[in-house]
């Protein structure tokens, strides 16, 4: 036998076995109860022991895009140009304006995948750099810019830079990241983010794969 | 489980009503459903500290360490950032980076501090931390090349140098490794090295320290004239060191 209530309901003095009533009523009480702990947020103001303070920091905002198709894309501009290739989009994404205050905590991340790259080294001795930079768009004031956070981050195709000895490719099947903290003294509004690339020479190439961005604002 | 009795006594017949075990399960029902936000709040259960807007502190403790205290955590970071993109043919360029060369600088056999007279920033955060756990990363520039060596047997013969050298990042939390890159070989190279350790209630110190390997030979056949000096230096050219203090 459950233990599932068992009662007579109806008139008096008439035996009945008809369960639904309130066994339904105590499933609903034991279900509701169930979900009070743990999304109804009234419960966790009830003890510390119950917030949930470690695991859940107040996440403001979290964006993030990937491209997951393995399609490759080449880049060998020498100013600096954003990473547009993917099946979801460009790593420019925009979004609502999220309005920061001092303290608040951006922490971003991005990472890809270089394919071999075909640069032909000893042609190009000593022209072997790509770099890789985040940007945020952050509006303090006097309008939305483009900002750089964290640093242009530098890597090479090859080993050797010397004009005199031989060189060989370093750039095969490689995952690179960057993960950036910016923390504002002011207030303003945060629309976007992207990720700007650039080769030393127009004839080094840079062949990107799959990659991943995101950025949480994160406060609590 | 549910409930399967009442105060209630039972009428003729061994029957019982739904409106007795409701009447008994109302209070109970009452005090999930509503009212907990006022007068069931133990006191002193949330207090203000747990609600406060973050306090943001630059330089508190003088090497440039941005913080941001907050309720349950606190994140520090420092960034060494030069301008970095402009380069010469055959040349690490430029001046601004970090270049170090064990012929004429102290290097230690192992771990190597950054000179902070030239790293001014990035190399090391402090704060005060609270008992909890500490997680966070570097991401760094660092380079080191091959260099060109003619000598040996027959001086005519050139040969690259350091081409299997291998050099490495290491974090330190208060004098312990607690995170490191593992070997990395000739080049370029952005890395993102992430870390963790538990960390009691004091004050905290993570600084980053490199190591590299200094002109080892694969035949043990040492040069006698230097072609290239590339082999001969470690680079750095920007860092951001960043850590998470999460409160127990």
């Amino acid at each position: 036998m459950s233990n599932n209530l068992i009662y007579t309901n109806g008139q008096a003095g008439q035996p009945s076995n008809n369960n639904s009533e309130a066994d339904g009523f105590f499933n609903s009480l034991a279900t509701d109860s169930g979900q009070i702990d743990q999304s109804n947020t009234r419960t966790e103001w009830v003890s510390t022991k119950h917030i949930n303070w470690e695991d859940k920091p107040l996440v403001k905002v979290w964006a993030h895009r990937d491209n997951t198709t393995a399609a490759w894309a080449n880049y060998n501009g020498t100013t600096f140009a954003t990473v547009t290739h993917g099946n979801n989009g460009s790593t420019e994404l925009t979004f609502a304006a999220y309005t920061f205050r001092v303290g608040d905590v951006f922490r971003y991340h991005f990472n890809f995948r270089t394919n071999p790259s075909n640069n032909d080294l000893a042609a190009n001795k000593g022209l072997d750099y790509f770099w890789v930079k985040a940007q945020l768009q952050l509006d303090t004031g006097a309008g939305a810019t483009w900002t750089d956070i964290g640093f242009d981050t530098r890597n090479s195709f090859g080993t050797h830079r010397a004009a005199a000895g031989s060189d060989y490719p370093c750039a095969g099947y490689r995952m690179y990241g960057l993960t950036f903290i910016y923390i504002p003294n002011n207030t303003g509004d945060l629309t976007g983010m992207r990720v700007q690339v650039r080769t030393e020479h127009a004839t080094m190439n840079l062949n990107m794969e799959n990659w991943n961005e995101q950025l949480k604002v994160v406060g609590a | 489980m549910a409930r399967s009795w009442t105060k209630e006594c039972f009428k003729d017949g061994d029957q019982f009503k739904a409106d007795h075990f409701n009447r008994d399960a109302d209070g109970i029902a009452q005090q999930f459903n509503g009212q907990l936000d006022q007068n069931n709040m133990p006191l002193e259960s949330a207090h203000s500290e747990q609600m406060k807007d973050p306090v943001r502190t630059d330089n508190a403790f003088g090497v440039n360490t941005v913080s941001s205290y907050m309720p349950t955590q606190s994140y520090h970071y420092a960034q060494w950032r030069i301008t970095n993109t402009n380069t010469t043919e055959y040349n690490v360029d430029p001046a601004a980076i970090y270049a170090t060369k064990w012929t004429t600088d102290s290097w230690e056999a192992f771990w190597n501090l950054f000179d902070y007279s030239i790293v001014t920033q990035g190399a090391r955060i402090r704060f005060e931390s609270k008992e909890g756990m500490i997680i966070g990363g570097v991401t760094i520039n660092v380079e080191q090349r091959t260099g060109r060596a003619s000598g040996g047997q027959d001086p005519a013969w050139t040969k690259n140098t350091s081409a299997y050298d291998a050099m490495e990042i290491g974090i330190f939390c208060n004098g312990v490794l607690i995170g490191r890159s593992g070997k990395i070989y000739t080049g370029a190279y952005c890395l993102d090295v992430p870390f963790s350790t538990p960390i009691g209630t004091e004050y905290t110190e993570i600084v980053v320290k490199w190591f590299r390997e200094q002109e080892s030979f694969i035949d043990g056949d040492p040069w006698t004239t230097l072609v290239v000096d590339h082999g001969l230096y470690f680079y750095m050219s920007g860092m951001l060191l960043w850590a998470r203090n999460q409160y127990r």
